[in-house]
């Protein structure tokens, strides 16, 4: 009798371990992998891709823009420009309501710009000619401008657009990224660096109903094969930054699915123009440009799944010049070119390469293609960090693959590279006609004569090569089949509203 | 006893005080500009110069290690200046993570390492012995990453017995605690367990030869009682030795493990934390990486101690 009390009870012990091991995630709930840890939740000290990824489930922005980089109503439901340009009046939508309770207001949004406008923020040049902001009335706020801002829309469509509780920014001021609270779906709960973020649904979310899920749980997991790994195992319901080399295996897996974003982007090989050395004569970057196969790099480094590009945007937008396509490879010229530049061959060439394994694929694929046509490359792989010292400093002679991740106006892909004042002008290119170009993209509000002024600024750019432009990821996300609904923003940010998983 | 430890701790303070001066310096080396990874390719010099002033990076060496040490000694590690998060508490989270998981990969050697080597000296030259020195060069050999990614693939991607990776803690959830603990713990163990086997292995030969375990042998004791007892008990000292700084290592982090694992302990605290030049980081986690190493040393001294009752006549 007791020992047949003694199975009964191990039975039974079994048993509920056997349950509580099979035990799956409530379906209400959103596990979600992002490739590297954020850094600060906030605004203001926020540089990092997956920061904002976090922050665009949290909170919503003043505007957000649409695939095709269309400006559309967010918290601010419509505004206006006065006719010189220089006034923006926002109209507010009314009742919102902080995640703390706080009511949304003008007011919130005039501090919460003015502290982005302030010393050490990030986003201070964004909104450089922002002059004054104004709370004309609870749901008005009046923006002046030093002069006329054709980029302005997008910048509050993007990071300066997010608006945090006043309530907190007193509260916690330069660490708000500790706990944010924003106007939002989704609340901070909880964050274990270098683990995980957790959210909450906002109860008092004016427009919650939209929203299937009741907790979001954001899991870090830096290892492209491990992230994998736990989505196709279940332990996750959507993952960025799927390697594309894993595309194939995946698109066969039925469970799974992958979903392609189209962001503005590139990336590039910046050549220094400042040091003495072979990349001064045009003559020699278009030799190497004659060397490189670009859609030989996105078939072989990324499995075909990104895009070939010459210009700062892909040969899909409709901001590409159609009249500069992409040259195709041509070893003989190349050569030729070195020898009218009167320089021997090999012509040696040092590219300095972050140590991420998909640039150290294209920097090898480079390197075999500069081989038959008259060049010696060399790889210089160090980590990204000491790249950015390198290159700042102008030590360097080539460096690349590198380029924007992300934008939502064209503005940030071409202005600081080929500016000569850009904070991304590693090149140090210096032409007063290009320097004129982008600076009426700035101010001219009229958007057909602002696509003039990109492809005239994209033509140049082809000419002068200070970059040479390479391809333009797609960035992709791999999710259950069952997930329904996956959208995001312009600048390829995902959105929960209207996602579900059967 | 508590004298000696009080001596022991004493000696300690100054051996963390050189180890993070000399981290401290070596940082310096580092190439890279922690302002540049602050405020990213795209700032402007002014603002660079800005990040440098707020920061201190402007300072001299010992201006900044002395501002360091004094907040250090106050309890306060700095903040993060990538997520503003305060060090302290970010590494105090840290620590029964790693702990948990050296715990657990060090029983996993202990009760892998420790019988097998026992076994293989008994029977030292055939086949058990050589079966479990292969075995013991494979575990050494096989990467940590490799076997990680090989056992989520079969565990978890298609068996689907356990969960891929994560941490849960125990408190919160045992079931689930152990679960995700059980592949990391196997991956990390292997490879100790290995050491293990042959410190094990080597310790019992050495101490099978001696006369006492002849006479043993001669007086009719039972064969088990020979080499549990008068044996085994006489060979602790060198498996104590290395159990010990195994452990210690482990506290300071298995970096590889954790990666693959995505356990949020030390090491992947530290390694983020070089990448992105977060010099007051690293120093929290090399002071606790020493502090550790020293604890360790001392549980060594205090285990020889209990196994070795010749020394605590000679010391006491």
């Amino acid at each position: 009798m007791k020992r047949t009390t003694s199975y009964l009870r191990s039975a039974a012990l079994i048993g509920v371990l056997a349950a509580s091991f099979g035990s799956v995630a409530n379906a209400a709930d959103l596990r979600f992998a992002l490739a590297d840890d954020p850094d600060a939740l906030d605004t203001k000290s926020n540089r990092a891709q997956t920061g904002l990824t976090v922050l665009t489930v949290m909170c919503d922005r003043l505007m957000w823009t649409d695939s095709k980089l269309t400006i559309l109503p967010g918290l601010a439901k419509s505004w206006s420009w006065s006719d010189d340009g220089k006034e923006l009046t926002l109209d507010l939508i009314e009742g919102a309501k902080f995640q703390d309770g706080t009511p949304f207001d003008a007011e919130a949004v005039k501090i919460n710009i003015e502290r982005n406008k302030e010393k050490g923020s990030q986003r201070a040049d964004d909104i450089s000619t922002v002059a004054s902001v104004e709370a004309v009335s609870p749901t008005k706020v009046l923006i002046k401008v030093s002069e006329p801002s054709a980029q302005l829309l997008s910048k509050l469509a993007d990071r300066v657009g997010i608006v945090f509780s006043p309530t907190v920014i007193k509260e916690l001021g330069d660490n708000l990224g500790r706990a944010p609270v924003c106007v939002g779906p989704y609340k901070f709960v909880e964050r274990v660096a270098q683990d995980r973020i957790v959210l909450e649904k906002d109860a008092n979310y004016y427009d919650a109903a939209k929203y299937a899920f009741d907790k979001v749980t954001f899991r870090i997991i830096p290892d492209d094969a491990v992230r994998l790994a736990n989505l196709q195992s279940g332990e996750l319901d959507l993952m960025e930054k799927l390697d594309p080399s894993n595309a194939a295996t995946v698109a066969e897996d039925k469970n799974l699915q992958i979903i392609p974003m189209t962001v503005l982007n590139n990336q590039t090989v910046v050549l220094n123009l400042n040091r003495e050395g072979p990349m001064k004569d045009p003559k020699v970057r278009e030799a190497l440009e004659m060397a490189l196969d670009r859609q030989a790099i996105v078939d072989v480094a990324f499995a075909g799944q990104y895009q070939a590009g010459n210009q700062f945007v892909a040969p899909d937008s409709p901001f590409y010049n159609a009249d500069f396509p992409i040259p195709a490879r041509d070893p003989e010229k190349a050569k030729a070119l070195i020898a009218e530049a009167g320089l021997q061959e090999p012509v040696p060439l040092k590219i300095l390469v972050p140590n991420r394994p998909l640039s150290v694929r294209v920097g090898e694929m480079m390197q075999a293609m500069g081989t038959n046509a008259g060049f010696a490359i060399t790889l210089d792989v160090v980590d990204f960090a000491t790249t950015l010292k390198l290159t700042d400093e102008g030590n360097f002679e080539s460096w690349g693959p590198i380029g924007p991740q992300f934008a939502n106006d064209l503005d940030t892909v071409a202005y600081p590279v080929l500016h000569s004042t850009g904070g991304r002008n590693l090149s140090r290119y210096k032409s007063p006609e290009m320097d004129k170009l982008l600076e009426a993209t700035r101010t001219a509000t009229d958007p057909a004569k602002r696509m003039e002024l990109f492809k005239e600024a994209s033509a140049l750019a082809v000419k002068d090569r200070p970059v040479l432009y390479l391809y333009h990821q797609k960035p992709l996300f791999v999710a259950t089949s069952k997930l329904k609904g996956f959208h995001a923003t312009g600048d390829g940010f995902v959105k929960l509203d209207g996602m579900t998983i059967d | 006893m508590f004298g000696f430890l009080v001596q022991r701790v004493l000696a300690a303070i100054p051996t963390l005080f050189i180890i993070s001066l000399i981290v401290f310096s070596l940082q310096q080396l580092l190439p890279g500009d922690p302002a540049l990874v602050i405020g990213g390719g795209e700032a402007s010099p002014e603002m660079l110069a800005q990040i440098r002033e707020q920061y201190g990076f402007n300072d001299p060496f010992l201006v900044q290690y002395w501002h360091w040490i004094t907040n250090v000694m106050q309890g306060d590690f700095g903040v993060s200046f990538r997520t503003r998060e305060e060090i302290g508490p970010m590494l105090a989270a840290k620590i029964p993570v790693t702990l948990t998981l050296a715990t657990a990969a060090m029983l996993v050697s202990l009760v892998i390492g420790i019988p097998a080597g026992i076994l293989a000296a008994i029977w030292r030259g055939r086949g058990w012995d050589h079966a479990v020195t292969v075995a013991a060069l494979s575990g050494i050999s096989i990467p940590n990453f490799w076997l990680g990614i090989m056992m989520i693939l079969l565990f978890a991607v298609h068996l689907g017995w356990l969960p891929a990776s994560g941490y849960v803690s125990f408190f919160d959830d045992p079931i689930q605690s152990i679960r995700t603990l059980i592949m990391p713990a196997i991956v990390l163990g292997a490879g100790l367990a290995a050491a293990m086997m042959r410190h094990t292995r080597s310790a019992m030969l050495t101490v099978m030869r001696q006369d006492y375990v002849r006479t043993a042998r001669a007086k009719g004791v039972a064969e088990k009682t020979v080499i549990l007892k008068h044996a085994f008990l006489n060979a602790q000292i060198p498996i104590i030795t290395l159990a010990t700084l195994q452990f210690g290592t482990l506290l300071a982090g298995a970096v590889l493990t954790e990666q693959v694992f995505s356990i949020p302990g030390v090491g992947k605290m530290v390694v983020d934390a070089v990448f992105n030049r977060e010099y007051q980081a690293v120093q929290a986690v090399t002071l606790l990486s020493g502090a550790a190493f020293v604890l360790m040393s001392l549980l060594a001294d205090v285990l020889y101690f209990v196994a070795n009752p010749k020394l605590r006549t000679k010391t006491l």
